[in-house]
């Protein structure tokens, strides 16, 4: 009987070819924006949690002044005086500073655009820069005020390429410094800045040789040891910090803020894929009901003959609608295969890691059925509704 | 007791403010086994009253016992169940399912049969089984998997009267069923109600043709809404 009823079904839908085609694209370009959107939507959430992963759970990340006023980095609102107040701070480590300026490097032979870091001690620590040849920098570094550098492996390799770095010399200025270590490949920020193209020596060495400070810093950074008291310790750097500053002058960048300014960033990306798929799914519905009102007003014999033998007008409901819901399943298989291979082509283009989540197809096939059944619901009902009579006579 | 009795059956049409009365009083009684022709020319109201007759419409009053139940008190929906149980339709226009083979045609009423009294009726023979049969008694064991556009008007009919047969019911109700057959199809269509007739299968042909009306054992005139 399932057999018959499943015959009766599907013959219907593959003898409307055309009918069952429409109402289908009509659907398959709802389904495959939703799978985008959806999948879209994961890619960035998995971008987020990349980042802050690479800055850290643990760490709290304070920069001179505003955050998207300008380039940051380059303003130098806070203090060695701040640092000394943090450090007093309970249940914190790898507490330290730095200063930074994109400048002109070279072995005298050839010159290299790079960003050099006056940094304070535990700056390779607190930013997890892993040292892969010879050594990161020693308090007598710092004490002693040597003019040694941490650099990266874009620097090294460009200098020295397929020579041990270690004790080169690189010029700073006019200043040359010795390479005493090359840390492990960092690849790009999220944003595209190159890590690998940077280096680091002592901020009392850059206060001499580079730039004179005056006692500034541009970031501050420190982890906390215990994550349970990380908002606690926030909150209290930040008391230390409007002692003597402006709420302007600085971001306290945790987690948090990273998350919120990501997906600032993300939102307008996302609503305009909502506006786009949520457009398509109702034209899609659109585009469905009215081929199957117009459906439903060409075959209203065939309806009026079911009903004259022994169709209830409920048995009439759910046949449409179930030629419904077979034409949206199969705009969910298509539109799912559409919606990720846009997804392979579209995110990357968006900078958004390609991910093919479940999900999507979930959401999809929710929405897709969702819609197919509301759209045919009405033609459904009209149907259902005709006097068989009347139905039986529009056939001549 | 009769198989149909209609008492004072009256149907109304309106139209806007317009209302028309097609039947106007129609008492009658047809007995298990007959083979009755409505005659009357167009208009007359004999299609209302064999759509009446066949549960597929409802008179405006009147009181119409089928196998002594009282079936217009009945829902809709028991109404279909009476349809698709006590009534076989032929019709004028044949409508048969373009979509579907003839043997499928002429199973579809099985599928709307509740499950329980389907299980009764086929229980030694499937659907299949049983439509085939038919069709192989009505010459049609050929083109079981024809579809409907791929056969003649005589072979429409037929598939259509198989299917009118299918769920074995008491009574067979055919609306001007050869009115789109030529005469030799339209003999052939006839003969086989005679035959089904002779069978017990209670047979009530609407028609305006007097050769057609001939197959009958009793001819009802109806004209402006009213037995003559």
């Amino acid at each position: 009987m399932l057999r018959l009823f499943l015959k009766d079904l599907l013959s219907s839908l593959i003898y409307n070819k055309l009918r069952t085609l429409f109402a289908l694209l009509g659907i398959v370009f709802g389904v495959s924006s939703v799978v985008l959107i959806v999948s879209a939507i994961e890619g960035s959430n998995l971008q987020a949690n990349k980042i802050i992963k690479k800055l850290g759970p643990d760490s709290v990340f304070i920069i001179s002044g505003a955050i998207g006023k300008g380039p940051r980095g380059v303003t130098k609102n806070l203090e060695l005086s701040d640092v000394k107040e943090i450090s007093r701070l309970e249940g914190i480590f790898a507490l330290t500073y730095g200063v930074v300026k994109p400048m002109m490097i070279s072995n005298i032979r050839m010159p290299k655009f790079s960003a050099v870091f006056g940094v304070g001690e535990d700056w390779l620590l607190s930013w997890d820069y892993r040292i892969e040849i010879g050594r990161g920098f020693t308090k007598d570094d710092f004490r002693n005020l040597r003019k040694v550098a941490v650099v990266g492996h874009d620097v090294s390799d460009f200098f020295y390429p397929g020579q041990n770095p270690i004790g080169k010399i690189i010029l700073i200025g006019k200043t040359p410094f010795k390479i005493i270590g090359v840390y492990k490949k960092k690849g790009k920020t999220p944003n595209g800045h190159n890590l690998d193209n940077r280096v680091f020596i002592p901020y009392r060495v850059f206060d001499k040789v580079v730039e004179k400070t005056f006692n500034r810093v541009s970031v501050i950074r420190f982890r906390v040891l215990d994550l349970s008291q990380y908002d606690e310790i926030v909150k209290e750097t930040r008391e230390i910090l409007l002692k003597n500053h402006k709420p302007d002058e600085f971001t306290i960048i945790t987690p948090v803020v990273v998350k919120k300014f990501l997906s600032m960033l993300s939102a307008s990306f996302a609503l305009f894929l909502g506006i786009a798929s949520t457009t398509a799914l109702v034209v899609g519905g659109f585009v469905l009901s009215s081929i199957f009102y117009i459906n439903v007003h060409v075959r209203q014999w065939e309806i009026g003959l079911r009903r004259a033998v022994g169709a209830t007008k409920k048995a009439v409901l759910v046949r449409i609608l179930l030629e419904s819901l077979v034409i949206s399943v199969f705009a969910v298989v298509l539109g799912s295969l559409i919606g990720y291979g846009a997804v392979h082509y579209i995110l990357p283009l968006l900078n958004v890691p390609e991910v093919y989540p479940v999900k999507a197809f979930v959401v999809a096939t929710i929405f897709s059925v969702f819609v197919g059944l509301l759209a045919a619901y009405f033609p459904a009902r009209k149907a259902s509704l005709l006097e068989p009579v009347k139905a039986l006579r529009t056939k001549v | 007791m009769a198989l149909i009795e209609l008492r004072n059956i009256r149907k109304v049409f309106k139209q806007g403010d317009l209302e028309t009365e097609v039947l106007k009083g129609i008492d009658l009684k047809i007995e298990k086994g007959e083979f009755v022709a409505i005659m009357g020319p167009s208009g007359s109201g004999k299609s209302t009253l064999m759509y009446i007759l066949g549960c597929l419409d409802r008179p405006t009053s009147g009181k119409y016992y089928l196998d002594g139940k009282n079936v217009l008190e009945l829902s809709d929906d028991e109404l279909s169940r009476i349809r698709g149980k006590y009534v076989g339709f032929v019709f004028q226009a044949f409508y048969l399912v373009p979509y579907l083979s003839v043997l499928d045609n002429v199973i579809l009423p099985v599928e709307y049969l509740d499950s329980r009294y389907r299980k009764e009726l086929f229980k030694d023979k499937s659907p299949e089984e049983k439509g085939k049969e038919i069709l192989k008694r009505l010459g049609m064991a050929e083109r079981i998997n024809f579809r409907p556009d791929q056969l003649s008007g005589g072979q429409k009919q037929r598939t259509a009267i198989a299917r009118a047969l299918i769920n074995s019911p008491e009574i067979i109700l055919a609306d001007e069923p050869t009115g789109q057959l030529d005469t030799e199809s339209g003999r052939a269509v006839m003969e086989i109600f005679t035959e089904l007739n002779r069978e017990g299968k209670t047979i009530v042909v609407v028609t305006h043709d007097p050769a057609v009306a001939s197959y009958a054992n009793r001819i009802i005139k109806i004209k402006d809404g009213r037995i003559e």
